[in-house]
């Protein structure tokens, strides 16, 4: 069977590029405002695994369409030998730098490419463009049209009635805000242009959505990594008796901070290479971990929970960690206490955490020391004791991964990640987490905790490619 | 591959692993781990991973020499269960020789080698209850098990991740201790009266009497009583071998009959010593194996190589972006006033007509007989040339529009126009918008790239109440 292409081609600056960037999830390539950035045609085959299921082509701008056409007309003597025209054009042209464009354009569509042609929608329609679409009529390849709202769609109905003069489908995409369900459908779309394209472009659909899934599943786990280094990590070091602390302490401080600043931008770098990033720019603060944003106690609570939400889940996880002590003593007395100890000890675990949660909330990094059998000490820095700090982690992450999954790859400015966080998380749901962290703050269970951490955190990520929601 | 010979060690080549691919590319890996997926044969995650890291870590640890301690896992395991082994025999015969005559005090016995060990049991099996509820209390230092931990987990950096593989190291070989020292107890306990004399007495410090001395044998004897009537103690015997230290030494016939309390102490130590010990071995060892495996499988990254394994990679980039294009240079005139005659006006693609010349600041005025069309086919841009030609055209006015890209077609018109003379690219804007600057950028770029250069004029559309007169327009919306 024949392998599925595609020619994206088009005027210069219509965005046939971003297209193929969003398409091929690749922000490699070369987009520019300026026109003509695209000089020769480049291949873009997706595969799974060595199996290619289909080929997408970035071809330059046409240049010289009426002179094209021009030529085309004149060595055609019926419409039966247009496309045989049109393959003597690109083999006598072939070498002439006059048409250098035209031929790159051509060869694929003369191979079998599927033509897609792209026009900005926020342009008018203009009768210049018609010869470009008639050349491509002669091709005789199966074709669709898009229109391409580069900056609104101010004239996508006279496009639309132009092209439907040329093209039986036509279509408005989005290419730098598509999301990922309207990509897919235009690749099933593309399977409708030649029946024996639509089982490769089905199956790309379906590996693209389990792929979608696993990226999901991949972006959760780092993020809950994530979660579980900044509510574990600490830094120490031994110190003999007689040398001061304080160096020492400042010294390892910073390697705290420095430490989950660089987990922080390796998780970043990860998910965004999970979700084929590999040249995003961020603007962004970086955790808030220096002593400027420590005391911006609003900060913080912009980053995680407010201080009433912060207040109802540290009370919550309070009372569960508490409430374990006193099932214990209610098993131990064998009941006999009707279960006193668990609601005594529920309700002191509560109120403690509700006052260890505003008495931290200012608190970066807990410092301890520790004396050693050996002699001296051991000074330990972290885990960060502050109630609201995993989430600030888990929101900065859920942002980060958020933007990057509805980002399509033909987006080429930065990504700015300083907005409000947190907001898709139910109370019932952080209550959850403060749980799940007092939990893993304890030592508890851990594998399971990261499990069920990396569940939610999945649940959350998967909202992404909900529209309304997250 | 199976999961069963999965090690606790390979819980710290595989945390070695996944460091080391902390900054390896996300495609690169996707497409090793792909790779590897594709050959494993197994189907259980942690077989897979076990086979993953076999292929990714095994050529790292070959290449580096020795490093290990020749002392294995099982073979320090072995060695600890048989000095715990000779300690219970030596502790046993110890016990046995301590007493003078040869007389044993059976209580002293039963605390020792029965209810010591049982308590060390009961503690064994509330820390296993503690690891299997979630809980991993950190062992304690003086246990012998360390041993055995740091040959299964050199790593001690990651004790947190491994807290309860760690417990469950200790605790699995702690039964292996404890059945060591209770089995060789009890192989003295067989051994040493064999070749000499000893007998049994008991005797305490509080007010025991003959009857509470009978219904605690009877409870400790309950499980066996019926089935091994010899394994207990009659109510005779308990009371002949009551210690009496003004009584003279009992004659050979009461010394015989005193011996009877050792079926009993054996069967004490096998059932409250060391059957506990065996139960809380074998659980122990099923809880290792569950909570390795799991630990294994959960630890951070894993699920990430379990899913790169099954997910075949997916690619749709191209081979490399293209190259940026050079900035442009062209000459953007600020001003421009339109000589009275030797001008061409050509309205490129349709960009405007007649009416629409006073809409622009720069054209405002201008006789709409020096318009003319090209660009909206090729016989108009000949007859565009013929006119330049025959008026003897001194300047050439190309009023193009800006939204749309500069094309080589408009080049190759201006250079058989102009022949290398003077022209000037008007740039209309599209509504009022003015034009952007990368589209500004373009134009400047083209002019300057024309064989005789071209200046470029931004034009300014007027608003509505200072335009003369509102024509038709074919191309300005």
């Amino acid at each position: 069977m024949e392998l599925p292409s595609f020619a994206v081609v088009g005027r210069p600056n219509k965005g046939k590029s971003s297209i193929v960037a969003t398409l091929a999830r690749d922000d490699s390539v070369y987009i520019d405002r300026r026109s003509g950035s695209t000089t020769h045609t480049q291949s873009f085959p997706m595969k799974i695994g060595e199996e290619t299921l289909y080929v997408l082509y970035d071809t330059p701008g046409m240049q010289r369409a009426r002179s094209l056409l021009a030529w085309l007309q004149q060595n055609s003597t019926d419409a039966s030998n247009r496309p045989a025209t049109v393959r003597r054009f690109v083999q006598e042209h072939g070498d002439d730098p006059h048409y250098a464009s035209e031929c790159e354009m051509l060869r694929p569509i003369l191979d079998g490419a599927g033509i897609i042609y792209v026009v900005d929608g926020s342009l008018p329609y203009g009768a210049d463009y018609e010869p470009e679409m008639e050349i491509l009529r002669w091709t005789g390849n199966p074709s669709l049209a898009l229109i391409n709202p580069i900056q609104g769609e101010a004239f996508v109905d006279d496009w639309r009635n132009g092209l439907s003069q040329y093209f039986r489908t036509v279509r408005v995409f989005d290419a730098h805000h598509a999301e990922f369900r309207k990509q897919l459908d235009l690749l099933e779309l593309f399977g409708h242009l030649d029946e024996g394209w639509r089982e490769p472009l089905e199956r790309a659909v379906t590996a693209l959505l389990l792929e979608r899934d696993e990226q999901h599943h991949a972006a959760a786990g780092m993020i809950a990594d994530l979660v579980m280094t900044g509510l574990t990590h600490s830094e120490s070091q031994a110190i003999v008796e007689g040398i001061p602390q304080d160096p020492v302490k400042n010294l390892l401080l910073a390697r705290y901070k420095s430490r989950l600043v660089k987990e922080e931008e390796r998780c970043r770098r990860r998910v965004e290479e999970v979700f084929h990033y590999t040249q995003l720019q961020r603007a962004e603060q970086s955790l808030p971990l220096d002593e400027a944003d420590l005391f911006n106690v609003e900060n913080w609570y912009l980053w995680g929970l407010s201080r009433g939400s912060l207040l109802a889940v540290a009370a919550a996880s309070g009372a569960v960690v508490g409430g374990g002590a006193g099932m214990m003593v209610d098993a131990a007395t064998g009941g006999l206490l009707g279960g006193l100890g668990t609601v005594i000890s529920g309700a002191g675990g509560a109120l403690l955490s509700g006052v260890g949660a505003w008495r931290y909330s200012d608190d970066i990094a807990e410092v301890k020391v520790k004396g050693i059998p050996t002699g001296g000490s051991r000074l330990i820095v972290g885990p960060c004791p502050n109630l609201n700090f995993p989430f600030v982690v888990l929101g900065r992450g859920l942002q980060h991964h958020r933007m990057v999954a509805r980002r399509t790859h033909a987006h080429r400015e930065v990504l700015e990640l300083d907005s409000a966080l947190l907001d898709h998380v139910t109370e019932s749901d952080r209550k959850k987490l403060g749980k799940l962290f007092a939990y893993i703050r304890k030592g508890k269970n851990l594998t399971r905790h990261r499990a069920e951490l990396s569940g939610m955190i999945y649940a959350y990520c998967k909202q992404a490619d909900e529209p309304p929601a997250y | 591959m199976s999961a069963s010979a999965l090690k606790a060690s390979d819980l710290v080549r595989l945390a070695d692993q996944i460091e080391k691919d902390r900054d390896a590319g996300w495609q690169e890996l996707h497409r090793r781990d792909a790779a590897i997926g594709a050959r494993c044969t197994a189907d259980e995650p942690a077989a897979r991973l076990l086979c993953w890291l076999r292929e990714t870590a095994a050529e790292a640890q070959d290449g580096k020499p020795g490093g290990r301690s020749p002392l294995s896992e099982r073979s320090a395991g072995l060695l600890l269960s048989g000095g715990f082994l000779i300690a219970g025999f030596l502790t046993m015969v110890g016990f046995l020789f301590a007493h003078g005559q040869g007389m044993v005090n059976v209580l002293w016995f039963f605390a020792f080698f029965v209810l010591l060990q049982l308590a060390m049991s009961l503690f064994s099996a509330a820390t296993l209850v503690s690891v299997a509820l979630g809980n991993a209390p950190s062992p304690l230092s003086i246990n012998p098990a360390r041993l055995l931990a740091s040959r299964t987990l050199p790593d001690w950096r990651r004790w947190r991740e491994f807290q309860d593989v760690i417990q469950l190291v200790f605790l699995r070989y702690g039964q292996g201790m404890g059945i060591g020292f209770v089995g060789g107890a009890l192989l003295a306990f067989i051994v040493v009266p064999a070749v000499n004399d000893f007998s049994f007495m008991w005797s305490s410090t509080f007010q025991l009497t003959d009857s509470a001395m009978q219904r605690f044998v009877h409870v400790v004897t309950a499980p066996w009583s019926q089935w091994l009537p010899a394994a207990t103690v009659d109510a005779q015997v308990i009371t002949d071998s009551r210690y009496q230290p003004a009584a003279a030494r009992p004659g050979p016939a009461r010394i015989e009959s005193m011996r009877s309390w050792w079926p009993f102490l054996f069967m004490s130590m096998l059932v409250y010593a060391l059957l506990p010990r065996l139960l809380l071995g074998w659980l122990s060892r099923r809880l290792y194996r569950r909570r390795l495996q799991r630990a294994f499988i959960g630890y951070p990254g894993a699920d990430l190589i379990l899913r790169r394994m099954k997910q075949p990679l997916i690619q749709s980039q191209g081979a490399a972006g293209s190259e940026p294009r050079p900035g442009s240079h062209g000459e953007l005139l600020e001003e421009f006033r339109l000589p009275d005659d030797g001008v061409l006006v050509i309205s490129w693609a349709g960009a405007l007509d007649e009416g629409d010349l006073d809409q622009y600041r720069e054209l405002r005025g201008t006789d709409p007989a020096m318009l003319t069309q090209a660009g909206t086919s090729l016989e108009a841009d000949r007859a565009a040339i013929d006119r330049a030609r025959q008026e003897d055209s001194q300047l050439l006015i190309l009023v193009v529009k800006a939204w749309e890209p500069p094309m080589s077609d408009l080049a190759d018109f201006i250079v058989e126009i102009a022949r290398g003379g003077s022209s000037v690219l008007f740039l209309q804007p599209l509504r009022d918008t003015g034009i952007p600057e990368d589209r500004l950028d373009d134009w400047r770029r083209f002019a300057d790239e024309l064989p005789g250069g071209a200046q470029v004029v931004a034009m300014t559309r007027l608003p509505a109440g200072a335009r003369p007169a509102q024509g038709g327009s074919n191309g300005t919306p």
